[in-house]
């Protein structure tokens, strides 16, 4: 019996000893996180929303999404480029691409996903306890807006068909959406864009430049437009920007400062993503206290400067500057042995590009290179750093130029022809060459293709024309309209039905069965 | 002191003895000989086989005069006047007792005890006898791990339990094995739970092997319960070595040497090989580009893989008496690595005391660590460089060169170049240790207070200096800056755990034992990292010298988690023959939402030792019997901190106005209703002594279900992240048979003595349900995933095509079935690129016709130990194997498929249009056919038998060479001398994707993650040779 009360007593003992220690230590279950910010406790202030506006810019700007991947495989793909193949780098920019191999079509989808989950997070999370300014509350909803507009204006551009988001998710099978109607992303587009012109200031100040402004709203609104055939909707856009008075082209002598590090966010620039150099360049993606991504010239340079394998620009660009006369944006765009031509740092262009004139020459392809974001303006070649301090360069995704050039568009599909010829002189004229007189309707619409290629080769557009124009076969396919083969040094032709739109990644299919493939692969 | 050991007690894995009862047996017998009225007797002990027993103790009865047997069983003792009897012990014999009765000469036969399985086990919190247990717990003692040297003392389970899988990453100085308990059933960390004298523990490499008095594994529920939480994996119990309280002081050294060297080179291409090949290539793709015939002929393998020494020094002290006594130890391991670039050194240190104060007993354990390791994480990366680079290049600042496109054609970097010249270094500093009272209220009850403390500081510093290798791919090739990334890590576990325990007979036969306990276990994590560039000279490689404006990154945090917990545990027995042992356990973790933080696991499990019924054949064959059988359940909490709670996190900074500025966003995704993960298992057991216990046998079944495992899921990226959400996704089972067999063969009077011993233990894994599917890491630079998990398929199979060989022609595309109605896929593929095969025989190849590839989780793993000993000589042979497991052979891909880089020499035969009867696929930098797409090309069966050790040593008894030596032992061992297996790559012993390009674009610069081993298992990314090594060496006690 002793030993049963000892039991007893010790027992006690032991459980008294415990309860001391549940006592002293009430949140010891209850560990906070200090390294982030709750959610609950965020969205109280003007300070916290400016952050998430900026971590809204952060998927579009960063190496993953325009930082570089998307003119690797997007916008190489083109008619103007004859991609040097390499790898699964060059998948989509030869028209080679299979579902799975590369991982270029996979991050293009991912980041403008990120963008929009950020801004619909703004989106809901806006209180006026929160942000009691009326003008810096709709500063912040407007860039939510527009961003989660340009995001899905690059996916149904690039995929088609895409999920639309329009809310964060709730539960967990809102995170399997399943794909809506290219018309419904449109509509939603259209509709972000018209909230997003009318919250949006004109102009942002100094320390804020580079933000989304009323006029890249409304000049995304009217490309939209233009991209759905709604060509009167577009001229009410494109007139908004053209009237407002923010916006000119540069002078023939400054041209080149549309693409170069000088003279960023100019006159003519209506949306520009910005860029610092490689001081804070850094793999990865949303790695905090690594500064702003950089921005790549590798996919545009030189193919003997290059850290991939380049390309070169299709004989018919060049033939189309010199039908044209043209010398101001010819000199801008490409680099090759015309007059007075010149590579990095201004020095001679048959020195500076022997080796790629070489290579050119050892692969049967006319010696003609991208000037246009290139990084030719950086320096003398042996002082450009493959991903040099010369990877600042601010994209300049809609300037007025190519505003005034889908204007003339819009307004020539509704047979305001000579409106149309007057814009295009506009730019012409500016560009130096002689102006044109006397187009019919028909006539223009070539006008317009060409003047295009013209101006903004080399910028990102021609690919999407194609395929809206209906000319991608026409001009990609077996049979190509420039004679010789477009991508000949892959072999990759476009497939009709197939290659407008680039494959739903692999992975987000094998994560989400509601996806369904893009037709033809 | 220890005695001479008797080589056929050198038991087997499972049957190993424990601390408390050797430290029982090796009673303190000093020869206090005096001369006088006394005289001298001598002898021979020998047991029924007739022979000699070795450190047996003969004690004059009722002194403290006595000896030990020497190697041929000889004794010699002055007996004192007035003493007539000898008391003589031996573990596992019955206790004699002679009469001198006038006798010089007394020899003695002693008689085998039949409880010899009686031995002492290591259970959680307390001991038990072996024939008691019913749950299912292997064990080993420190004989059965003395001959294995290693980085990681965990390789010395590797084939000796069964059910125990190890899987290590190839040769790698200080490399980090994969420990699986019963197969993975868990994503997050399948890894068991270490238990290290008391104290909690996520792995035991930083142990002294030497140090280790026995290791048991608790297997099952009913025995890890007690454990709870991170149990759910099995348990891992390490008891450290004690001092022995005969009142001498002995000194233990412990001296090895060797060469470890590369078990296997791969057979690659040769310079004029690999010119060819290229121009190939070239040909193929129509560029044109031709390489000129008079490149240098580097050989990168072989200078990267050189044999290297490997030298272990231990030293222990140990000692005390009655009131105190200690064991300290010191150690010094250097692996100099067969890789260039790398090294591995470890310094450890032991201090562990008992001291006895009436009713009070404290126990104290410490141990420091020091260990170095130096990584060179760039070999195999993408494959081996090409060898038509020079070994060096004086003219390129670092003195490398790398391809130059214009030059030697495209292609990645100089791996051997970028090894040697980054300097990438982890140091880590460990104490790990504990303080435990017990009080002794009755003898029957004692309640123990155990303070405990496990402290890790990492410091890992890479430098990388300015060099030029080629301006082709300079994210590689150049460094304008130096590169410096420092990061420290510390992390902190302290557990304050009292336990009340109380055991007593309470009449009728009956005896009960009752554990009741509570712990309080915090770990506090805090992590500082700075990542810059551009020091102002080369030789300055810290990070304090590189400019501000040039910091790059930062990172740092500081993670809290606590675990509490309340234990309690009945043992039950009666009249020896029937067992019950019940366990609950209550645990509360803070990784859990408060609603979901408490996890009730209770087991029960039950026990009959039929051979103790009156109805069992007592002079039958079988003289032990016992069957067993439990269930229970146990959870699991291997998640990150804070796992459930949704944080707005820093991106990376966006430009306004020219500057930087900082975005915040979610950009992780969490379940908030995170609860525990819960594995149920249940045990089934049989074990058998036949033949008086000279064949021990042990079957054992169990059936393993886990539910709500914890996982990251990837979701759709369309949600807003690509970052995987930690969920409670999956349930998994895991079932399985293992056996254990021991046969100990005595001859009589041969002197010749050996035991053979055999462990096999099937696996079968199945995720059983899974909503979402999970994809395994990215293994390459274009983002392939390998693994999968799918519903009703084995965890983490390969996934991807069947290949048919190679399209000899245009004509063999055209007229394939596979691709009949594929217009698009016939206009890529070319001559020389895989035939797929079409699963649905629709005439399309697309992703539906993606198949199950194969399997990282073997069929069965089996061991093999043989030991023998002939007089003063002793051997060991120990075989373990590995069958039915398949490798996804990224070695084989990037040597075969990858564009950059050397390729292996059976690219020789690459398809090309005058090599078309081949089924090696076509060079290509282009791969519009897909060839690198995951196939059944880079599969191979992973089954190996490994000669894992082979040891001879020979013992040179005490006072041979001078009075003062004890014994003193000479040995040489050889590791991994042999493997039979038909994998290609470098070794078949495959870890996980851990430390491959996987992780190269992940986490801080320069300081690339860890990342989820379980996901990525069977995949031979970037794996070492795995090291032969010789070892002599020499143990000497004094």
């Amino acid at each position: 019996m002793k030993n049963i009360n000892i039991l007893k007593l010790a027992s006690l003992v032991f459980v008294l000893t415990v309860f001391t220690f549940y006592s002293c230590n009430e949140d010891f279950l209850n560990q906070a996180n200090n390294n982030s910010v709750n959610t609950d406790t965020f969205w109280q202030s003007p300070n916290d929303f400016e952050k998430a506006v900026n971590g809204i810019y952060h998927p579009i700007t960063n190496t993953f999404f325009w930082g570089r991947i998307i003119h690797t495989g997007a916008m190489l793909r083109s008619d103007v480029f004859n991609v040097r193949p390499f790898d699964a780098n060059t998948a989509l920019s030869t028209l080679q691409g299979v579902p799975g191999v590369a991982r270029w079509a996979t991050e293009v989808w991912q980041e403008p996903f990120k963008c929009i989950y950020r801004a619909n997070s703004i989106l809901e999370n806006m209180t006026e306890e929160a942000v009691p300014n009326e003008a810096q509350r709709n500063g912040f909803t407007g860039q939510a807006y527009f961003m989660r507009a340009f995001s899905n204006w690059y996916l149904v551009n690039l995929f088609q068909n895409v999920p639309l988001i329009t809310s964060t998710p709730k539960s967990f099978d809102e995170y399997f959406p399943s794909q809506a109607t290219p018309e419904a992303v449109w509509d939603q587009i259209i509709a972000d864009l018209e909230q997003a012109k009318n919250l949006l200031p004109a102009t942002w100040d100094g320390a804020n430049t580079g933000r989304a402004s009323a006029g890249a709203a409304t000049a995304l609104l009217g490309k939209s437009h233009l991209y759905r055939k709604n060509w009167a909707a577009a001229e009410t856009a494109f007139n908004e920007v053209i009237n407002s008075g923010t916006y000119s082209l540069l002078p023939t002598e400054q041209f080149g400062d549309n693409f170069g590090f000088e003279n960023e966010n100019n006159q003519e620039s209506v949306f520009e993503l910005q860029y610092l150099g490689l001081e804070t360049f850094t793999w990865g993606v949303d790695v905090p206290g690594v500064g702003t991504q950089g921005n790549f010239h590798i996919d545009y340079s030189p193919p003997s400067k290059s850290l991939d394998q380049s390309h070169y620009i299709n004989a018919w660009v060049k033939n189309l500057f010199e039908a044209n006369n043209e010398t101001v944006r010819r000199n801008a765009t490409l680099a090759y042995d015309y007059e007075g031509s010149k590579g990095y740092g201004g020095t001679e262009y048959e020195t500076d590009f022997a080796d790629d004139i070489a290579l050119a020459a050892s692969e049967n392809m006319q010696a003609i290179f991208s000037k246009k974001y290139a990084g030719l303006d950086v320096g003398v070649r042996a002082n450009v750093a493959g991903l040099g301090n010369n990877v600042g360069n601010n994209w300049r995704i809609i300037r007025y130029a190519d505003v005034l050039l889908m204007q003339a568009e819009a307004l020539n599909n509704q047979g305001k022809t000579d409106e149309a010829l007057a814009l295009i002189n506009q730019v012409r004229e500016r560009a130096d060459v002689e102006i044109l007189e006397g187009l019919s309707q028909t006539e223009t619409v070539k006008a317009i293709i060409d003047e295009r290629v013209l101006e903004l080769t080399g910028e990102g557009h021609r690919y999407f024309d194609l395929v809206r124009w209906g000319l991608a076969n026409d001009y990609l396919g077996v049979e190509s309209l420039h004679g010789d083969h477009p991508k000949s040094l892959s072999g990759g032709t476009f497939t009709p039905n197939r290659d407008e739109y680039l494959w739903i990644p692999v992975s987000e299919l094998a994560a989400n069965d509601k996806l369904i493939q893009n037709p033809g692969y | 002191m220890k005695p001479n050991v008797k080589t056929y007690n050198n038991r087997l894995y499972g049957w190993g003895k424990s601390t408390i009862q050797r430290g029982g047996l090796l009673i303190l017998l000093i020869a206090f000989s005096y001369y006088g009225m006394a005289q001298t007797v001598s002898g021979t002990i020998t047991d029924q086989y007739n022979d000699t027993v070795i450190g047996a103790t003969i004690v004059v009865d009722g002194t403290t005069i006595g000896t030990i047997t020497d190697i041929d069983g000889n004794f010699s003792l002055n007996v004192p006047e007035g003493n007539n009897t000898l008391r003589i012990n031996y573990l596992g014999m019955k206790e004699t007792l002679v009469n001198i009765d006038g006798r010089s000469v007394i020899n003695v036969v002693m008689e085998s005890n039949s409880e010899l399985i009686d031995e002492v086990v290591v259970i959680g919190y307390g001991v038990q006898k072996r024939s008691d247990l019913v749950g299912s717990v292997a064990s080993l003692d420190s004989k059965d791990i003395k001959s294995i040297v290693a980085g990681s003392a965990s390789v010395v389970l590797q084939g000796k339990m069964a059910g125990i899988q190890i899987e290590t990453n190839g040769g790698a100085p200080g490399g980090e094995t994969n420990v699986f308990v019963r197969g993975v059933s868990s994503l997050t960390n399948s890894f068991p739970l270490y238990v290290i004298d008391g104290t909690f523990a996520d792995n035991m490499n930083f142990i002294n092997s030497k140090d280790i008095e026995s290791i048991e594994v608790l297997k099952d529920a009913a025995s890890s319960a007690i454990y709870g939480s991170r149990a759910a994996n099995g348990v891992v119990i390490i008891s450290t070595k004690q001092g022995n309280s005969d009142g001498k002081t002995t000194v233990s050294l412990d001296l090895r040497t060797g060469i470890e060297s590369p078990s296997k080179y791969l057979d690659l291409m040769d310079g004029p090989e690999f010119t060819a090949f290229r121009n190939q290539l070239s040909e193929n793709d129509g560029t044109g580009f031709v390489l000129s015939n008079n490149f240098p002929n580097t050989d990168w393998q072989d200078l990267s893989l050189n044999p290297g020494a490997v030298n272990d020094v231990g030293l222990s002290v140990s000692g005390g008496g009655d009131q105190a006594k200690f064991f300290l130890s010191g150690n010094y391991f250097n692996q100099d690595g067969i890789l260039v670039g790398s090294n591995f050194n470890r310094l450890n240190g032991r201090v562990n005391s008992q001291f006895k104060l009436g009713r009070l007993t404290i126990n104290q354990s410490l141990s420091l660590i020091e260990s170095n390791l130096q990584d060179n994480r760039w070999f195999g990366f993408d494959g081996t460089t090409a060898p038509i680079l020079a070994e060096t290049n004086d003219a390129n600042n670092g003195g490398f060169e790398a391809p130059v496109d214009t030059i030697h054609g495209f292609g990645g970097s100089n791996v051997y170049g970028q090894a040697s010249l980054e300097d990438n270094n982890l140091k880590s500093s460990g104490l790990f240790g504990n303080i435990n009272l017990t009080y002794d209220i009755t003898n029957d009850l004692n309640i123990k207070l155990n303070f405990g403390a496990d402290k890790l500081n990492q410091y890992s510093r890479t430098f990388t200096p300015t060099y030029f290798m080629s301006s082709t791919d300079a994210v590689l090739n150049e460094k304008l800056k130096n590169e410096v990334t420092s990061v420290n890590n510390e992390r902190l576990l302290t557990l304050f755990e009292p336990t009340i325990n109380y055991a007593t007979d309470i009449g009728n036969g009956s005896n009960v034992n009752i554990v009741l306990g509570y712990t309080e276990q915090k770990v506090v994590t805090t992590n500082n990292g700075v990542f810059a560039r551009g020091t102002p000279n080369n030789n300055i490689d810290v990070i304090g010298a590189a400019p501000v404006e040039d910091i790059g990154g930062l990172s740092g945090f500081q993670n809290i988690s606590g675990l509490r917990s309340l234990f309690g545990r009945v043992n039950y027995t009666h009249n020896n023959k029937y067992l019950l042992q019940a366990t609950m356990r209550r645990d509360a973790s803070s990784k859990f939402p408060e609603y979901n933080r408490v996890g009730l696991f209770p087991s029960i499990a039950l026990g009959w030792k039929m051979h103790n019924e009156n109805f069992f054949p007592q002079d039958g064959i079988i003289s032990n019997l016992k069957l067993r059988a439990g269930y229970g359940t146990l959870g699991a909490q291997n998640i990150p901190d804070y796992s459930y709670i949704p944080t707005i996190n820093l991106t990376s900074g966006v430009t306004f106005g020219g500057t930087s500025q900082t975005g915040f966003a979610q950009t992780t995704f969490v379940d908030d209703s995170l609860k525990w993960e819960v594995a149920q298992t249940f045990n089934i057991g049989a074990d058998f002594g036949l033949l008086e216990d000279k064949i021990l046998l042990t079957a054992e079944y169990y059936i393993k279900n886990t539910d709500d495992v914890l996982v990251g899921v990837n979701v759709p990226s369309t949600s807003g992240t690509s970052n995987p959400i930690i969920r409670n996704a999956a349930s998994i089972q895991n079932k399985g048979f293992e056996f254990e067999a021991l046969y100990r063969n005595r001859t009589s009077g041969s002197g010749f003595n050996w035991t053979i011993g055999a462990n096999l233990a099937t696996f079968s894994s199945l995720v059983t349900e899974l909503p979402n599917p999970i994809i395994g890491p990215s293994v390459t630079e274009d983002l392939t995933r390998v693994n999968r998990f799918i519903e009703g398929e084995a965890p983490g199979v390969y996934w991807g095509f069947e290949t048919a060989g190679v399209y000899a022609d245009q004509n063999a595309i055209e007229s394939d079935a596979n691709i009949a109605n594929d217009v698009v896929r016939k206009n890529l593929v070319q001559p020389g690129d895989f035939i797929r095969v079409d699963q649905n025989n629709d005439g399309i190849v697309n992703n539906d016709d993606q198949i199950i590839l194969g399997d990282p989780t073997p069929d069965f793993t089996y061991g093999i130990n043989f030991t023998g000993s002939y007089k003063a000589l002793d051997f060991g042979l120990f075989f373990n194997g590995v069958q039915g497991n398949e490798i996804f052979n990224m070695s084989k891909f990037f040597h075969t498929v990858w564009a950059d880089g050397n390729k292996l020499a059976t690219m020789n035969n690459a398809w090309s249009p005058s090599n078309t009867n081949t089924n090696m696929p076509r060079a290509t930098a282009m791969d519009a056919g897909g060839n690198r797409a995951p196939s059944d090309f880079f599969v191979e069966d992973g089954s190996y038998l490994r000669l894992r050790t082979l040891e001879v040593g020979y013992t040179i008894g005490q006072n041979t060479i001078a009075n003062w030596l004890g014994d003193l032992r000479v040995f040489v061992t050889g590791q991994n001398l042999l493997t039979l297996t038909g994998y290609s790559g470098y070794d078949p012993d495959v870890s996980s994707t851990n430390g491959g390009r996987a992780t190269i674009d992940g986490g801080f610069p320069g300081n690339r993650p860890n990342l989820n081993p379980l996901l990525g298992r069977g995949i031979d990314v970037r794996a070492y040779p795995n090291t032969r090594t010789i070892m002599f060496g020499i143990q000497a006690q004094f």
